[in-house]
Protein backbone atom coordinates (compact mmCIF):
# COMPACT_ATOMS: atom_id res chain seq x y z
CA UNK A 1 0.00 0.00 0.00
CA UNK A 2 2.90 2.36 0.68
CA UNK A 3 5.40 0.95 -1.81
CA UNK A 4 3.25 1.53 -4.89
CA UNK A 5 2.59 5.29 -4.37
CA UNK A 6 6.31 5.84 -3.62
CA UNK A 7 7.23 3.90 -6.77
CA UNK A 8 4.71 5.93 -8.80
CA UNK A 9 6.06 9.26 -7.51
CA UNK A 10 9.64 8.19 -8.28
CA UNK A 11 8.76 7.03 -11.80
CA UNK A 12 6.74 10.16 -12.67
CA UNK A 13 9.42 12.48 -11.29
CA UNK A 14 12.00 10.82 -13.55
CA UNK A 15 9.78 10.85 -16.65
CA UNK A 16 10.28 13.83 -19.03
CA UNK A 17 7.41 16.30 -19.17
CA UNK A 18 6.44 15.41 -22.73
CA UNK A 19 6.50 11.66 -22.04
CA UNK A 20 4.36 9.16 -20.11
CA UNK A 21 5.61 5.93 -18.50
CA UNK A 22 2.86 3.32 -18.63
CA UNK A 23 4.48 0.95 -16.12
CA UNK A 24 2.82 2.48 -12.99
CA UNK A 25 -0.54 2.35 -14.79
CA UNK A 26 0.00 -1.30 -15.78
CA UNK A 27 0.80 -2.17 -12.15
CA UNK A 28 -2.21 -0.15 -11.02
CA UNK A 29 -4.44 -2.08 -13.44
CA UNK A 30 -3.05 -5.39 -12.16
CA UNK A 31 -3.62 -4.35 -8.53
CA UNK A 32 -7.19 -3.28 -9.28
CA UNK A 33 -7.90 -6.50 -11.21
CA UNK A 34 -6.56 -8.48 -8.26
CA UNK A 35 -8.78 -6.55 -5.85
CA UNK A 36 -11.81 -7.14 -8.04
CA UNK A 37 -11.06 -10.88 -8.27
CA UNK A 38 -10.80 -10.88 -4.47
CA UNK A 39 -14.11 -9.00 -4.27
CA UNK A 40 -15.79 -11.70 -6.41
CA UNK A 41 -14.22 -14.38 -4.25
CA UNK A 42 -15.64 -12.70 -1.12
CA UNK A 43 -19.05 -12.45 -2.77
CA UNK A 44 -18.93 -16.19 -3.44
CA UNK A 45 -18.12 -16.86 0.21
CA UNK A 46 -20.90 -14.65 1.59
CA UNK A 47 -24.18 -16.46 1.95
CA UNK A 48 -27.11 -14.31 0.92
CA UNK A 49 -30.68 -15.29 0.17
CA UNK A 50 -31.05 -13.27 -3.05
CA UNK A 51 -29.25 -13.55 -6.42
CA UNK A 52 -26.00 -11.66 -6.79
CA UNK A 53 -27.23 -9.85 -9.90
CA UNK A 54 -29.64 -7.88 -7.68
CA UNK A 55 -26.66 -6.38 -5.93
CA UNK A 56 -25.58 -2.89 -7.01
CA UNK A 57 -21.98 -3.26 -5.85
CA UNK A 58 -21.66 -6.48 -7.85
CA UNK A 59 -22.57 -4.71 -11.11
CA UNK A 60 -20.24 -1.80 -10.34
CA UNK A 61 -17.46 -4.37 -9.83
CA UNK A 62 -18.43 -6.13 -13.10
CA UNK A 63 -18.26 -2.81 -15.00
CA UNK A 64 -14.86 -1.95 -13.59
CA UNK A 65 -13.59 -5.51 -14.11
CA UNK A 66 -14.55 -5.43 -17.81
CA UNK A 67 -12.96 -2.02 -18.15
CA UNK A 68 -9.63 -2.93 -16.52
CA UNK A 69 -9.27 -6.33 -18.19
CA UNK A 70 -10.43 -5.03 -21.61
CA UNK A 71 -8.06 -2.08 -21.58
CA UNK A 72 -5.09 -3.88 -20.09
CA UNK A 73 -3.47 -4.70 -23.43
CA UNK A 74 -4.38 -1.27 -24.75
CA UNK A 75 -2.26 0.21 -21.97
CA UNK A 76 0.59 -2.28 -22.54
CA UNK A 77 0.88 -1.52 -26.27
CA UNK A 78 -0.08 2.15 -26.24
CA UNK A 79 3.36 3.40 -27.40
CA UNK A 80 4.42 0.35 -29.38
CA UNK A 81 3.34 1.60 -32.83
CA UNK A 82 2.41 4.87 -34.47
CA UNK A 83 0.57 3.37 -37.46
CA UNK A 84 -2.80 4.96 -38.08
CA UNK A 85 -4.52 1.58 -38.50
CA UNK A 86 -3.13 0.40 -35.20
CA UNK A 87 -4.20 3.56 -33.37
CA UNK A 88 -7.67 3.22 -34.90
CA UNK A 89 -7.90 -0.37 -33.72
CA UNK A 90 -6.78 0.65 -30.23
CA UNK A 91 -9.30 3.46 -30.08
CA UNK A 92 -11.99 1.07 -31.29
CA UNK A 93 -11.24 -1.48 -28.56
CA UNK A 94 -10.98 1.23 -25.91
CA UNK A 95 -14.26 2.79 -27.07
CA UNK A 96 -16.16 -0.52 -27.09
CA UNK A 97 -14.88 -1.54 -23.64
CA UNK A 98 -15.61 1.92 -22.16
CA UNK A 99 -19.16 1.99 -23.61
CA UNK A 100 -19.74 -1.51 -22.26
CA UNK A 101 -18.48 -0.42 -18.82
CA UNK A 102 -20.71 2.68 -18.81
CA UNK A 103 -23.78 0.64 -19.75
CA UNK A 104 -23.10 -1.80 -16.91
CA UNK A 105 -22.52 1.02 -14.40
CA UNK A 106 -25.78 2.66 -15.50
CA UNK A 107 -27.63 -0.63 -15.07
CA UNK A 108 -26.10 -1.01 -11.60
CA UNK A 109 -28.06 2.06 -10.50
CA UNK A 110 -31.33 0.22 -11.13
CA UNK A 111 -30.36 -2.73 -8.93
CA UNK A 112 -32.37 -2.99 -5.72
CA UNK A 113 -31.09 -5.13 -2.90
CA UNK A 114 -33.74 -6.95 -0.87
CA UNK A 115 -33.86 -6.03 2.82
CA UNK A 116 -31.54 -8.05 4.95
CA UNK A 117 -33.04 -10.36 7.58
CA UNK A 118 -31.18 -11.64 10.58
CA UNK A 119 -32.23 -15.23 11.27
CA UNK A 120 -29.15 -17.19 12.08
CA UNK A 121 -30.12 -20.00 14.42
CA UNK A 122 -26.78 -21.73 14.47
CA UNK A 123 -24.95 -19.40 16.77
CA UNK A 124 -25.56 -19.16 20.49
CA UNK A 125 -23.64 -16.68 22.55
CA UNK A 126 -24.48 -15.61 26.04
CA UNK A 127 -24.20 -11.91 26.92
CA UNK A 128 -20.76 -11.23 28.36
CA UNK A 129 -22.07 -9.94 31.71
CA UNK A 130 -24.16 -13.01 32.53
CA UNK A 131 -22.89 -15.72 34.85
CA UNK A 132 -24.37 -19.20 34.65
CA UNK A 133 -21.32 -21.29 35.50
CA UNK A 134 -20.75 -20.12 39.06
CA UNK A 135 -21.00 -23.73 40.11
CA UNK A 136 -18.08 -26.13 39.91
CA UNK A 137 -17.60 -29.79 40.68
CA UNK A 138 -15.51 -28.93 43.73
CA UNK A 139 -18.28 -26.68 45.12
CA UNK A 140 -20.76 -29.45 44.68
CA UNK A 141 -18.54 -32.01 46.39
CA UNK A 142 -18.06 -29.59 49.33
CA UNK A 143 -21.83 -29.29 49.65
CA UNK A 144 -22.16 -33.05 49.87
CA UNK B 1 9.59 -5.47 -21.96
CA UNK B 2 8.56 -8.71 -23.64
CA UNK B 3 5.44 -7.26 -25.21
CA UNK B 4 7.32 -4.37 -26.69
CA UNK B 5 9.91 -6.67 -28.24
CA UNK B 6 7.32 -8.22 -30.55
CA UNK B 7 7.68 -7.19 -34.17
CA UNK B 8 5.52 -4.19 -35.03
CA UNK B 9 3.37 -6.02 -37.64
CA UNK B 10 2.38 -8.65 -35.02
CA UNK B 11 1.33 -6.12 -32.37
CA UNK B 12 -2.24 -5.36 -33.54
CA UNK B 13 -2.96 -9.11 -33.65
CA UNK B 14 -1.37 -9.70 -30.28
CA UNK B 15 -3.25 -6.81 -28.73
CA UNK B 16 -6.53 -7.97 -30.20
CA UNK B 17 -6.02 -11.55 -29.04
CA UNK B 18 -4.78 -10.42 -25.63
CA UNK B 19 -7.77 -8.15 -25.10
CA UNK B 20 -10.10 -10.89 -26.28
CA UNK B 21 -8.49 -13.42 -23.92
CA UNK B 22 -8.72 -10.99 -20.99
CA UNK B 23 -12.37 -10.24 -21.71
CA UNK B 24 -13.21 -13.96 -22.05
CA UNK B 25 -11.41 -14.60 -18.77
CA UNK B 26 -13.24 -11.72 -17.06
CA UNK B 27 -16.65 -12.81 -18.37
CA UNK B 28 -15.80 -16.41 -17.39
CA UNK B 29 -15.05 -15.33 -13.82
CA UNK B 30 -18.25 -13.28 -13.60
CA UNK B 31 -20.40 -16.11 -15.02
CA UNK B 32 -18.74 -18.59 -12.67
CA UNK B 33 -19.43 -16.33 -9.65
CA UNK B 34 -23.09 -15.90 -10.66
CA UNK B 35 -23.64 -19.63 -11.25
CA UNK B 36 -21.85 -20.60 -8.08
CA UNK B 37 -23.98 -18.18 -6.08
CA UNK B 38 -27.16 -19.54 -7.70
CA UNK B 39 -26.06 -23.02 -6.66
CA UNK B 40 -25.57 -21.79 -3.09
CA UNK B 41 -29.05 -20.22 -3.10
CA UNK B 42 -30.57 -23.48 -4.37
CA UNK B 43 -28.80 -25.32 -1.56
CA UNK B 44 -30.10 -22.77 0.94
CA UNK B 45 -33.64 -23.25 -0.35
CA UNK B 46 -33.27 -27.00 0.09
CA UNK B 47 -32.12 -26.40 3.65
CA UNK B 48 -35.14 -24.16 4.27
CA UNK B 49 -37.41 -26.87 2.91
CA UNK B 50 -35.79 -29.37 5.26
CA UNK B 51 -36.31 -26.93 8.11
CA UNK B 52 -40.00 -26.63 7.19
CA UNK B 53 -40.28 -30.43 7.18
CA UNK B 54 -38.61 -30.51 10.58
CA UNK B 55 -41.15 -27.99 11.87
CA UNK B 56 -43.90 -30.21 10.53
CA UNK B 57 -42.43 -33.19 12.42
CA UNK B 58 -42.31 -31.06 15.58
CA UNK B 59 -45.90 -30.00 15.11
CA UNK B 60 -47.00 -33.61 14.58
CA UNK B 61 -45.05 -34.66 17.65
CA UNK B 62 -46.70 -31.91 19.66
CA UNK B 63 -50.18 -32.98 18.51
CA UNK B 64 -49.34 -36.63 19.22
CA UNK B 65 -48.09 -35.70 22.67
CA UNK B 66 -51.32 -33.81 23.38
CA UNK B 67 -53.34 -36.83 22.27
CA UNK B 68 -51.26 -39.14 24.46
CA UNK B 69 -51.74 -36.81 27.42
CA UNK B 70 -55.50 -36.76 26.82
CA UNK B 71 -55.55 -40.53 26.58
CA UNK B 72 -53.60 -40.80 29.82
CA UNK B 73 -56.03 -38.49 31.63
CA UNK B 74 -58.97 -40.37 30.11
CA UNK B 75 -57.43 -43.68 31.23
CA UNK B 76 -56.78 -42.34 34.74
CA UNK B 77 -60.37 -41.13 35.03
CA UNK B 78 -61.88 -44.23 33.46
CA UNK B 79 -59.76 -46.86 35.21
CA UNK B 80 -59.31 -45.23 38.63
CA UNK B 81 -61.96 -42.58 39.29
CA UNK B 82 -64.78 -44.47 37.50
CA UNK B 83 -64.56 -47.72 39.56
CA UNK B 84 -64.08 -45.75 42.81
CA UNK B 85 -67.25 -43.72 42.25
CA UNK B 86 -69.14 -46.81 41.09
CA UNK B 87 -68.12 -48.62 44.29
CA UNK B 88 -69.19 -45.64 46.40
CA UNK B 89 -72.53 -45.70 44.61
CA UNK B 90 -72.91 -49.39 45.48
CA UNK B 91 -72.44 -48.62 49.17
CA UNK B 92 -75.01 -45.87 48.93
CA UNK B 93 -77.73 -47.86 47.12
CA UNK B 94 -81.46 -47.71 47.75
CA UNK B 95 -81.34 -50.65 50.18
CA UNK B 96 -79.21 -48.64 52.58
CA UNK B 97 -82.36 -47.31 54.32
CA UNK B 98 -83.61 -50.85 54.96
CA UNK B 99 -80.34 -51.96 56.58
CA UNK B 100 -79.50 -51.98 60.27
CA UNK B 101 -78.09 -48.83 61.75
CA UNK B 102 -74.58 -50.28 62.36
CA UNK B 103 -74.43 -51.60 58.83
CA UNK B 104 -75.70 -48.26 57.51
CA UNK B 105 -72.90 -46.46 59.35
CA UNK B 106 -70.32 -48.94 58.07
CA UNK B 107 -71.54 -48.43 54.47
CA UNK B 108 -71.48 -44.65 54.83
CA UNK B 109 -67.95 -44.72 56.26
CA UNK B 110 -66.76 -47.00 53.43
CA UNK B 111 -68.40 -44.74 50.83
CA UNK B 112 -66.79 -41.69 52.48
CA UNK B 113 -63.38 -43.37 52.37
CA UNK B 114 -63.84 -44.21 48.67
CA UNK B 115 -64.98 -40.67 47.86
CA UNK B 116 -61.90 -39.32 49.69
CA UNK B 117 -59.73 -41.59 47.54
CA UNK B 118 -61.53 -40.32 44.43
CA UNK B 119 -60.95 -36.70 45.51
CA UNK B 120 -57.24 -37.45 46.04
CA UNK B 121 -57.05 -39.10 42.64
CA UNK B 122 -58.70 -36.15 40.89
CA UNK B 123 -56.37 -33.80 42.77
CA UNK B 124 -53.33 -35.81 41.61
CA UNK B 125 -54.54 -35.70 38.01
CA UNK B 126 -55.14 -31.96 38.33
CA UNK B 127 -51.69 -31.42 39.88
CA UNK B 128 -50.03 -33.34 37.07
CA UNK B 129 -51.74 -30.95 34.61
CA UNK B 130 -50.84 -27.79 36.49
CA UNK B 131 -48.56 -28.01 39.52
CA UNK B 132 -50.10 -25.87 42.30
CA UNK B 133 -46.69 -24.59 43.45
CA UNK B 134 -46.05 -23.24 39.97
CA UNK B 135 -49.43 -21.55 39.78
CA UNK B 136 -49.31 -20.02 43.25
CA UNK B 137 -45.63 -19.32 43.86
CA UNK B 138 -44.04 -19.27 40.43
CA UNK B 139 -41.30 -20.94 38.46
CA UNK B 140 -38.57 -20.46 41.06
CA UNK B 141 -40.50 -22.25 43.84
CA UNK B 142 -41.79 -24.99 41.55
CA UNK B 143 -38.34 -25.71 40.14
CA UNK B 144 -36.66 -25.62 43.55
CA UNK B 145 -39.42 -27.92 44.83
CA UNK B 146 -38.85 -30.32 41.93
CA UNK B 147 -35.09 -30.42 42.55
CA UNK B 148 -35.59 -30.89 46.28
CA UNK B 149 -37.88 -33.85 45.62
CA UNK B 150 -35.28 -35.40 43.29
CA UNK B 151 -32.48 -34.79 45.78
CA UNK B 152 -34.68 -36.15 48.57
CA UNK B 153 -35.05 -39.46 46.76
CA UNK B 154 -31.34 -39.98 47.43
CA UNK B 155 -30.54 -41.25 43.94
CA UNK B 156 -28.58 -38.17 42.90
CA UNK B 157 -27.62 -34.69 44.02
CA UNK B 158 -29.91 -32.03 42.58
CA UNK B 159 -29.90 -28.31 43.25
CA UNK B 160 -31.34 -25.18 41.69
CA UNK B 161 -30.25 -21.59 42.12
CA UNK B 162 -32.14 -18.56 40.84
CA UNK B 163 -30.02 -15.41 40.76
CA UNK B 164 -32.39 -12.88 39.25
CA UNK B 165 -36.05 -13.82 39.09
CA UNK B 166 -37.64 -10.80 40.71
CA UNK B 167 -40.06 -10.32 37.85
CA UNK B 168 -42.27 -13.36 37.22
CA UNK B 169 -43.08 -14.48 33.69
CA UNK B 170 -46.61 -14.96 32.40
CA UNK B 171 -48.28 -18.04 33.87
CA UNK B 172 -48.49 -19.92 30.55
CA UNK B 173 -44.86 -19.02 29.84
CA UNK B 174 -43.80 -20.28 33.26
CA UNK B 175 -45.67 -23.51 32.65
CA UNK B 176 -43.89 -24.04 29.31
CA UNK B 177 -40.48 -23.36 30.89
CA UNK B 178 -41.30 -25.66 33.79
CA UNK B 179 -42.39 -28.44 31.41
CA UNK B 180 -39.12 -28.06 29.49
CA UNK B 181 -37.12 -28.30 32.73
CA UNK B 182 -39.21 -31.33 33.79
CA UNK B 183 -38.62 -33.03 30.43
CA UNK B 184 -34.88 -32.32 30.53
CA UNK B 185 -34.58 -33.54 34.12
CA UNK B 186 -36.66 -36.59 33.24
CA UNK B 187 -34.34 -37.39 30.33
CA UNK B 188 -31.28 -36.94 32.53
CA UNK B 189 -32.76 -39.26 35.18
CA UNK B 190 -33.78 -41.84 32.58
CA UNK B 191 -30.81 -41.93 30.22
CA UNK B 192 -27.74 -40.18 31.59
CA UNK B 193 -26.89 -42.01 34.84
CA UNK B 194 -25.80 -38.67 36.24
CA UNK B 195 -24.47 -38.17 39.77
CA UNK B 196 -25.69 -34.59 40.00
CA UNK B 197 -27.94 -32.05 38.28
CA UNK B 198 -27.55 -28.37 38.91
CA UNK B 199 -29.71 -25.58 37.56
CA UNK B 200 -28.66 -21.93 37.44
CA UNK B 201 -30.87 -19.02 36.44
CA UNK B 202 -29.93 -15.49 35.54
CA UNK B 203 -31.42 -12.58 33.62
CA UNK B 204 -30.10 -10.01 31.21
CA UNK B 205 -32.13 -7.30 29.50
CA UNK B 206 -35.23 -8.82 28.01
CA UNK B 207 -34.12 -12.42 28.43
CA UNK B 208 -33.89 -14.95 31.18
CA UNK B 209 -31.27 -17.67 31.01
CA UNK B 210 -31.37 -21.11 32.55
CA UNK B 211 -28.53 -23.59 32.49
CA UNK B 212 -28.64 -27.22 33.53
CA UNK B 213 -25.39 -29.01 34.32
CA UNK B 214 -25.11 -32.75 34.77
CA UNK B 215 -22.23 -35.21 34.84
CA UNK B 216 -23.97 -38.08 33.08
CA UNK B 217 -24.12 -39.16 29.47
CA UNK B 218 -25.51 -36.21 27.55
CA UNK B 219 -25.99 -34.93 24.04
CA UNK B 220 -24.60 -31.98 22.13
CA UNK B 221 -26.46 -29.60 19.80
CA UNK B 222 -25.78 -31.55 16.60
CA UNK B 223 -27.20 -34.71 18.18
CA UNK B 224 -30.23 -32.78 19.41
CA UNK B 225 -30.84 -31.41 15.89
CA UNK B 226 -30.39 -34.87 14.42
CA UNK B 227 -32.80 -36.48 16.89
CA UNK B 228 -35.33 -33.76 16.13
CA UNK B 229 -35.34 -34.73 12.47
CA UNK B 230 -36.02 -38.41 13.13
CA UNK B 231 -39.25 -40.02 14.24
CA UNK B 232 -37.66 -40.91 17.60
CA UNK B 233 -37.28 -38.68 20.64
CA UNK B 234 -40.80 -37.41 21.26
CA UNK B 235 -39.65 -35.68 24.46
CA UNK B 236 -36.94 -33.74 22.66
CA UNK B 237 -39.43 -32.72 19.96
CA UNK B 238 -41.75 -31.43 22.67
CA UNK B 239 -38.88 -29.40 24.10
CA UNK B 240 -38.16 -27.96 20.66
CA UNK B 241 -41.80 -27.14 19.96
CA UNK B 242 -42.22 -25.55 23.41
CA UNK B 243 -39.10 -23.48 22.82
CA UNK B 244 -40.60 -22.37 19.53
CA UNK B 245 -43.80 -21.27 21.27
CA UNK B 246 -41.70 -19.37 23.82
CA UNK B 247 -39.67 -17.78 21.03
CA UNK B 248 -36.50 -18.80 22.82
CA UNK B 249 -33.45 -20.90 22.09
CA UNK B 250 -31.94 -24.03 23.55
CA UNK B 251 -28.33 -25.13 23.27
CA UNK B 252 -26.81 -28.47 24.24
CA UNK B 253 -23.05 -28.64 24.77
CA UNK B 254 -20.30 -30.39 26.66
CA UNK B 255 -18.05 -28.42 28.95
CA UNK B 256 -14.51 -27.70 27.78
CA UNK B 257 -13.22 -29.90 30.63
CA UNK B 258 -15.46 -32.65 29.13
CA UNK B 259 -16.57 -33.64 32.63
CA UNK B 260 -20.16 -32.44 32.42
CA UNK B 261 -22.83 -31.45 29.95
CA UNK B 262 -24.59 -28.10 29.78
CA UNK B 263 -28.03 -27.24 28.46
CA UNK B 264 -28.69 -23.53 28.13
CA UNK B 265 -32.12 -21.97 27.63
CA UNK B 266 -32.61 -18.39 26.48
CA UNK B 267 -36.18 -17.18 26.96
CA UNK B 268 -37.55 -13.75 26.09
CA UNK B 269 -39.34 -12.18 29.05
CA UNK B 270 -43.08 -11.66 28.92
CA UNK B 271 -43.75 -10.31 32.41
CA UNK B 272 -47.21 -10.61 33.93
CA UNK B 273 -49.18 -7.44 33.38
Amino acid sequence: MIVFPIYTIVIYSRTPLDGFDTMPSIIEFLILISFLVYFFYEKMQTVVSYPLYQNTSFWIAVGLFIYFTGNFFYLVFIYSSSEIEFIKQMKFIYGIVTIFKNIILSLALFGQEPEKTNDDPDTFELPSNIELDEFSLTNLKNKQ
Amino acid sequence: MFFLQVQSDGIPRLMFLGTLAMLILAIGIIVFVIFHQRKVIRYQMQMKQMEAEKQQILLNASIRFQEEERQRIAADLHDDAGPLLATARLYLNENLVNQEKAQQLQSILSAKQIIDDAILLVRNISHSLMPPTLKNFGLESATTDLFQKISGSGTLNASARFHDYRERLKVDQELLVFRIIQELVNNILKHSQAGFIHLTQNANGNYIYLRLHHDGKGIIQSEFDKLNQTSHGLGLKNIASRMKVLGGRIYFEIDTSRTYYKITLEIPKQPIA
